[in-house]
């Protein structure tokens, strides 16, 4: 339409130019006092008007190189766009949106009731209903549907929105129609594997288990039967084993079902940090009695954190039980937290510490620092459980050392939580 | 093995824990277990043997498996409670599966505990304990 305006305007210059020109020349004729004065008028009006017109060609050209580049992007985006003037019902399609739907491209485009038609006739009222709800409220809208007699079973996804005219009436309305087949099939793609994959997990998890089972309930029985040290050391050793074998399906099972994040929403909540930390440290107290290690919790009381509880019991849990195995017995572990938006929790310990490179490794899955000790116990993949949740939430994680032998601090950021 | 304080709690000799798994080496390792405890045990494979049980009188602590082929351990509890078979009887889980199962919707007041396997024996054996003190509370009530 405003292009239409435009092209008025511009015929409306170049006929003023081209009349003043002439007018100037016949002019001339009759005034010979004047003549060359008004000659050079002429012809400079002439030369603007070779200007003019060129500057029309460019203008067009442009326009039309527009034109094709867009087409050119909605082909390759398998996307339409579309307008419709709702008091006449007139519109316009482009190119790409009569291809798409398979018709010749033709100067007045489909009215609404010839659109209808072509829509899935079980699709048909909906799409009605929802056009007829835009424009009376004025609103957009989004909508799916087929397309009566497609072989190909296409899904077209419309967005439409009401563009108001200066009263503030809903005046055209304004839209893109895309081709959503593929992304469709792509999602149900995905949402299969991620269902599959939930499925596997859970009889692999089940599948490993089992036959685990015998083994951790009946070891001990057999080590109180056992005669000799000898026999009762091979036993610990077997029994060693078994419980790294159950530590490795355990975590690996809480890694795979975490994955992906949106798969597995978080219960956000805002959580008095110091509460959470003493009743981790409670749970894990034989664990650090039995190594001897000292823990002090140094966060703020006050302190109060938004995030999944569970999950972040889970990470305090991996990052104290990790502190744990690589701190020598008699060490101290300190949790403290910086406020802030977001807060920052450290867990640091004065245990074997890491290089540069182990530090930024840590985290990877099956990743340990002493490749050399094969430590049981250890499935390497606690930090990694940390990584997601701590990821999951928006926050990131990082480990610092001064060197080997100085300790390791594990730092991880947090959402800074409202009044609980 | 050092008998155990639920022994004493219950008649000598008398089942008081019954195992549903379809496993036959979670069935052995759990008579094992309870076995050298000092614990009567009965098994069964699956939800038509445990029903057996049942209807045969057993009456103390059932421990159910979630997984087994055709009727699941959900199934087999709700078809316990329909036939009127609960009578005091004290059901938990033993399951190999740990998150949260959707499928015990509406039995949160028949279950009381869920036990994971792999799982350690003194923790089994001690929630086992606990279930036979409630059980012999139960009766006693009664």
């Amino acid at each position: 339409m405003r292009v239409a305006r435009r092209t008025v305007v511009l015929t409306l210059i170049v006929s003023a130019i081209l009349g003043a020109g002439v007018s100037l020349i016949v002019e001339s004729g009759h005034h010979q006092a004047s003549r060359p004065l008004q000659l050079t008028l002429a012809l400079g009006l002439v030369i603007l008007l070779i200007a003019f017109i060129g500057a029309l060609v460019h203008y067009h050209y442009s326009l039309e190189q527009a034109k094709r580049n867009l087409d050119e992007a909605q082909s390759l985006a398998l996307l339409g766009s579309w307008e419709r003037d709702i008091p006449t019902g007139r519109g316009y399609w482009s190119d790409n949106r009569y291809r798409l739907f398979g018709l010749p491209p033709r100067s007045k485009a489909p009215d609404l009731e010839e659109f209808y038609q072509l829509v899935h006739p079980e699709d048909r009222q909906r799409i009605k209903n929802t056009v007829s709800e835009a424009c009376r409220a004025g609103t957009g809208y989004e909508a799916t549907y087929r397309l009566a007699d497609d072989r190909q079973h296409r899904v077209f996804l419309s967005r439409g929105k009401v563009v108001r005219d200066e009263a503030g009436k809903p005046a055209t309305l304004v839209g893109t129609t895309q081709d959503i087949t593929e992304k469709l099939q792509q999602q149900r793609l995905t949402e299969d594997l991620l269902r599959n994959k939930d499925v596997f997990i859970s009889r692999l998890g089940h599948d490993l288990k089992t036959p685990l089972t015998p083994l951790t309930a009946l070891l001990p029985l057999i080590r109180n039967l056992s005669a000799s040290d000898r026999q009762r050391e091979l036993i610990d050793i077997c029994a060693s084993n078994v419980s790294h074998i159950t530590d490795i399906v355990e975590k690996t099972m809480q890694l795979a079902r975490r994955f992906p994040p949106s798969h597995r929403p978080l219960v956000w909540e805002s959580i008095v940090l110091k509460g959470l930390v003493d009743s981790c440290i409670d749970q894990m107290s034989q664990v650090l009695a039995s190594q001897a290690i000292e823990i002090k919790n140094l966060v703020d009381p006050a302190l109060i954190v938004s995030a999944d509880r569970s999950e972040l019991y889970e990470v305090f849990g991996n990052l104290i039980s990790n502190a744990v195995k690589f701190s020598p017995s008699g060490s101290r572990l300190n949790i403290s937290a910086a406020p802030g938006e977001p807060v920052t929790v450290t867990v640091s310990d004065n245990g074997i510490g890491l290089s540069e490179e182990e530090c930024s490794q840590m985290f990877d899955e099956f990743y340990k620092a002493d490749t050399s000790r094969h430590a049981l116990g250890s499935a390497g993949l606690g930090l990694s459980i940390c990584r997601q949740i701590v990821e999951n939430h928006g926050g990131r994680i990082w480990a610092v050392s001064n060197g080997k032998g100085l300790g390791t601090s594990v730092s991880f950021t947090l959402a800074q939580g409202g009044a609980s | 093995m050092s008998s155990c304080e639920g022994q004493e709690a219950i008649a000598a000799g008398a089942p008081h824990v019954m195992v549903v798994d379809d496993e036959e080496v979670i069935r052995q390792t759990m008579e094992v277990l309870l076995g050298y405890a000092g614990i009567g045990v009965v098994t069964a494979s699956g939800s038509d043997e445990c029903l057996a049980l049942l209807r045969g009188g057993f009456r103390g602590v059932i421990l159910m498996d979630v997984m087994m082929p055709g009727r699941n351990g959900w199934d087999t509890i709700r078809e316990i409670k329909q036939a009127g078979l609960l009578r005091g009887n004290i059901i938990s889980m033993l399951t190999a599966m740990d998150v949260p199962d959707l499928q015990m919707e509406g039995l949160q007041d028949v279950v009381i505990d869920y036990i994971t396997k792999p799982f350690e024996p003194q923790e089994l054996l001690a929630s086992v304990r606990r279930y036979l003190e409630f059980f012999e509370q139960l009766q006693s009530a009664e």
